[in-house]
């Protein structure tokens, strides 16, 4: 295979996580195709520049991270009152006790800081170590740390989770009775 | 388990496993339902395109390229 094929055989294996890290970041569809596909020329212009053996996927995700919070950030602002109501409706249907779709996470995920949801992505559903996610966001590694514990505090307040004891082992009802919106 | 223990948060603000463990499990479940879902073909596209454009480029000389 000549090495033009095997660039374009790694970046298409690649494309499902960049789609995944891209709505995570910019919670648009449209958008996040978009920076895809920007993120994909930047690597396919600079793969020069890629060290051969390291992780393509960090090398990737840098170039989209750092797309994304220079052109795409100021763009989502626009956006946040759609967030907004979306974030009402969570919290209007208190009944829905034991059960969080993905459509809900979703929605409090919206909620985190672009810097505390990029950390939590990286660490907690891409299987980046602190360190490599370090690298990506061109930071310290204790500030992923605690960008990563402060995006967990914020979900479990997002999604009214009042007591270790509600993820015991035997213990059946998942989530608290009073969704709380509070610092928002 | 003591009262302490069934607060969200442990004593460093961290928090608690478990809660931790019901988090990263529905964001791992939310990155792979993203992950499975299909490829828009633009993507394949686009790479076809770029290669092909290299393609070219290094049919027109190779000493122009890198």
């Amino acid at each position: 295979m000549t090495a033009i094929a095997a660039l374009k055989n790694a970046l298409l294996a690649e494309i499902p996580s960049l789609r995944a890290f891209a709505i995570s970041l910019s919670g648009n569809g449209d958008k996040a195709d978009d920076l895809v596909q920007e993120t994909l020329m930047k690597a396919w212009a600079a793969h020069a520049s890629f060290a051969e053996g390291s992780n393509l996927r960090a090398w990737l995700f840098t170039i989209m991270r750092n797309t994304y919070f220079s052109q795409y950030r100021k763009a989502r602002r626009e956006v946040q009152d759609v967030d907004g109501e979306a974030a009402a409706r969570l919290v209007s249907h208190p009944e829905q006790q034991g059960h969080l779709d993905l459509a809900d996470f979703r929605i409090a995920l919206d909620q985190l800081s672009a810097d505390q949801r990029e950390a939590l992505i990286l660490i907690g559903a891409s299987g980046f170590s602190y360190e490599e996610a370090a690298e990506i966001c061109g930071c310290a590694v204790g500030t992923v740390k605690s960008r990563v514990n402060r995006a967990r505090q914020r979900l479990m307040q997002l999604l009214a989770v009042d007591s270790a004891d509600e993820f015991g082992p035997d213990v059946a009802p998942l989530w608290g009775k009073t969704p709380a919106l509070n610092d928002s | 388990m003591s009262q302490d223990d069934k607060k969200p948060l442990d004593g460093t603000g961290a928090v608690r496993q478990p809660i931790q463990s019901h988090l990263g499990d529905q964001l791992k479940r939310y990155f792979s339902s993203i992950v499975s879902e299909p490829v828009p073909d633009r993507f394949a596209n686009l790479l076809d395109e770029l290669e092909k454009r290299e393609r070219s480029a290094a049919k027109q000389g190779p000493e122009a390229r890198e």
